[in-house]
């Protein structure tokens, strides 16, 4: 960030007020110095030198292998309180001093913590700047770093600061400021001489390991982007999600309080689990106890998966730390823990704060690289009016955007979730209804009607509806069918007696004709034997009887 | 600098140390202002003037990180006064509690 590092043979000012972390920055410095190769000195004007080595062995450096081994030396130079201040003085001894103590002919690295206290002291000006000038001279003919701390006082227009930011080659302005109740703690590079170098206020925070910069890393994402989808462990979500989250990708559950964000998301991690990866998960409302016995009463064991190793709960009820120091404590997490997943429940407890933009970019940028899926869930204070609107940044980095709300008709809240945005996926555009039972989470058809969308009971009825027209649909038909049926039959019936009947009329009348032929031929044999006895012809014989 | 200041007063009690670093103004100022100050000493005392360029780990082991540096020894008591000396008046107080009484300039 500062180009490369601390100058060799010149002054940084370590400036800032009081627990801004000056003494914290200077013997981190002084010990990678060391480790580097190289002796250093602390030279404490404020702290004993037990406190100093305490506050060394707080880090995680190994600072007091170094100082045993004599690399590091820590010099009291704490003014006696008894000390009568006679006329005027210049550090030609604590320089002295100083090599008389340290071994090595030239020290890597000299810190000069607190200088402020003695050389204030001098009440002049012009003899401030010439001892400051003293320690340059000092520095360059020893060429070591020089790093001097300096105390800010707010407000005081004292000439003592300024001569000495002046007369550093580099100067780094820690500050420390509350935010909304939260400490938040910055650094930046106010000078450097010939170097280029960052300029803006970056965050930094305390941890074990000393100062840690928080900064967005330069580098963008080596991870290569997937296509992999994750499923999310409800079927119909997945669909609606075009076939799930994509791995390595963020997601945002919003909604007010008691829309199922902590459960969807224990149903994220529980379908990760389920799938054999590591997840973990990280709780700001809840402890990890009370997620597992409040997420198996809707079906989801998250115990077995804890057990199991795959999964792992972190509870941070407890913190009250400003957002730099949070996403910190989480990356930690993900450091130690290397899970392929990620919850953080709810991301909104800490992006109240104006810093929080950063962090949580920071935090989807490192979840990004590892390929991490990461899912947050925000919560939204009010209830109406404020519609889906977020923390409107957080739904911006998120890649998949899934708002949960109630939606209140006919007496009753019922819980609705809509996509409202997911990267790169065609992604169902309906609100549908989320439903909770010992079984589980499921997604309901919504019924939209005039444009409304019904939703619990009244989906109930609509449905209820649906079935009876259904049913009567059916056995309507049935009836018309039977009927049907029913008349085919009595026509085939009839169709069958009839046949049978002109049958018996075709016999009639060939009996009829037989009998009249007979009848005929009786006649003609009758009249013929008439005739015969009579004599007369036969022909006109009929005529004559017809008349 | 002037090491004609170095007296061994035999009997004396007391034992100033003059600190300086190099033959500089302040040095010199303040082994002026030490030479005047013993004169109104009603008791002799020993006075050693230590270079701190040239001894840096006898400084380092009395702990002088400002120069000049002036430490009066009573056995295991002792004063540090700090500065070129030029309170005399300071100076003078310091002294007194080891028993170091100065005439009073008029």
């Amino acid at each position: 960030m500062s180009g490369g590092g601390l100058p060799r043979g010149r002054i940084t000012a370590v400036t800032g007020g009081a627990g801004a972390g000056k003494t914290v920055f200077s013997m981190q410095s002084m010990t990678n110095f060391v480790k580097n190769g190289g002796d250093a000195v602390f030279v404490s004007f404020e702290q004993s030198p037990r406190s100093v080595l305490e506050a060394l062995s707080t880090f995680a450096w190994d600072a007091g292998a170094l100082v045993d081994e004599g690399r590091i030396q820590i010099i009291d130079a704490r003014l006696r309180s008894d000390i009568v201040l006679s006329g005027v003085f210049d550090i030609g001894g604590l320089l002295a001093s100083i090599t008389g103590a340290v071994s090595s002919s030239s020290p890597a690295c000299v810190v000069f913590d607190g200088i402020d206290a003695l050389l204030t002291l001098l009440d002049q000006p012009s003899l401030q700047r010439a001892e400051l000038l003293r320690l340059q001279e000092y520095a360059e003919s020893l060429s070591s770093t020089v790093i001097v701390t300096l105390k800010l006082r707010p407000g005081s227009a004292d000439s003592f600061e300024d001569i000495a930011l002046y007369m550093a080659d580099c100067v780094l302005e820690l500050e420390r400021g509350t935010e909304e109740g939260l400490a938040t703690r910055n650094l930046r590079i106010q000078k450097y001489r010939s170097s280029a170098h960052a300029q803006s206020r970056v965050p930094f925070i305390m941890s074990d390991h000393g100062i840690e910069i928080a900064t967005i890393a330069p580098l963008p994402g080596h991870g290569d982007v997937s296509h992999e989808r994750l499923l999310t462990g409800i079927p119909r979500l997945d669909a609606m999600l075009g076939g799930g989250f994509f791995r390595g990708s963020s997601s945002l559950f919003s909604g007010a309080p008691g829309t199922a964000k902590t459960t969807l998301g224990s149903m994220f991690l529980h379908a990760a689990c389920e799938a054999g990866e590591p997840a973990l998960g990280i709780f700001f409302d809840e402890s990890p106890a009370e997620i597992i016995r409040n997420v198996a009463s809707v079906g989801i064991d998250l115990s077995s998966q804890v057990a199991s190793g795959r999964l792992i709960l972190h509870g941070m009820v407890d913190r009250t730390a400003g957002p730099d120091e949070l996403v910190h404590e989480i990356a930690e997490k993900i450091r130690l823990h290397r899970p392929r997943h990620l919850l953080i429940d709810p991301v909104s407890i800490f992006t109240n704060a104006p810093s929080a933009q950063n962090a949580v970019r920071r935090l989807i940028q490192l979840c990004k690289r590892e390929a991490i899926t990461v899912v947050m869930t925000s919560l939204l204070d009010r209830l109406a009016g404020e519609g889906e609107a977020t923390r409107s940044y957080v739904s911006t980095l998120c890649d998949n955007w899934i708002h949960l709300s109630y939606l209140i008709q006919a007496g009753e809240r019922n819980r609705g979730l809509t996509i409202v945005k997911s990267r790169g996926t065609a992604h169902s555009n309906q609100v549908a209804e989320l439903l909770l039972d010992d079984t589980g989470i499921s997604i309901a058809d919504v019924y939209a009607e005039d444009g409304a969308v019904l939703m619990g009971s009244l989906r109930w009825q609509k449905e209820r509806l649906n079935e009876q027209a259904l049913q009567k649909e059916r056995s309507e038909s049935d009836r018309v069918e039977r009927e049907m049926l029913r008349s085919i039959e009595e026509l085939e019936l009839r169709q069958s007696s009839m046949t049978q009947e002109l049958f018996d009329r075709r016999q009639d009348l060939v009996r009829l004709r037989e009998q009249a032929r007979e009848v005929q031929q009786i006649e003609e044999a009758r009249r013929g034997a008439m005739l015969r006895r009579r004599g007369g012809e036969t022909a006109p014989d009929r005529k004559q009887g017809a008349d | 600098m002037s090491p004609s200041l170095d007296m061994n007063a035999t009997g004396a009690r007391c034992r100033l140390e003059l600190y300086v670093a190099g033959d500089t103004l302040n040095s010199r100022r303040a082994a002026q202002n030490l030479k005047r100050l013993m004169e109104d000493l009603i008791e002799p005392v020993t006075v050693t003037t230590v270079d701190v360029l040239k001894e840096p780990k006898l400084a380092f082991e009395q702990g002088i990180f400002v120069t000049p540096s002036l430490i009066a020894r009573d056995g295991e008591r002792m004063s540090l006064v700090i500065g070129d000396l030029s309170d005399q008046e300071l100076v003078v107080r310091s002294l007194e509690p080891l028993g170091l009484i100065a005439n009073r300039r008029p």
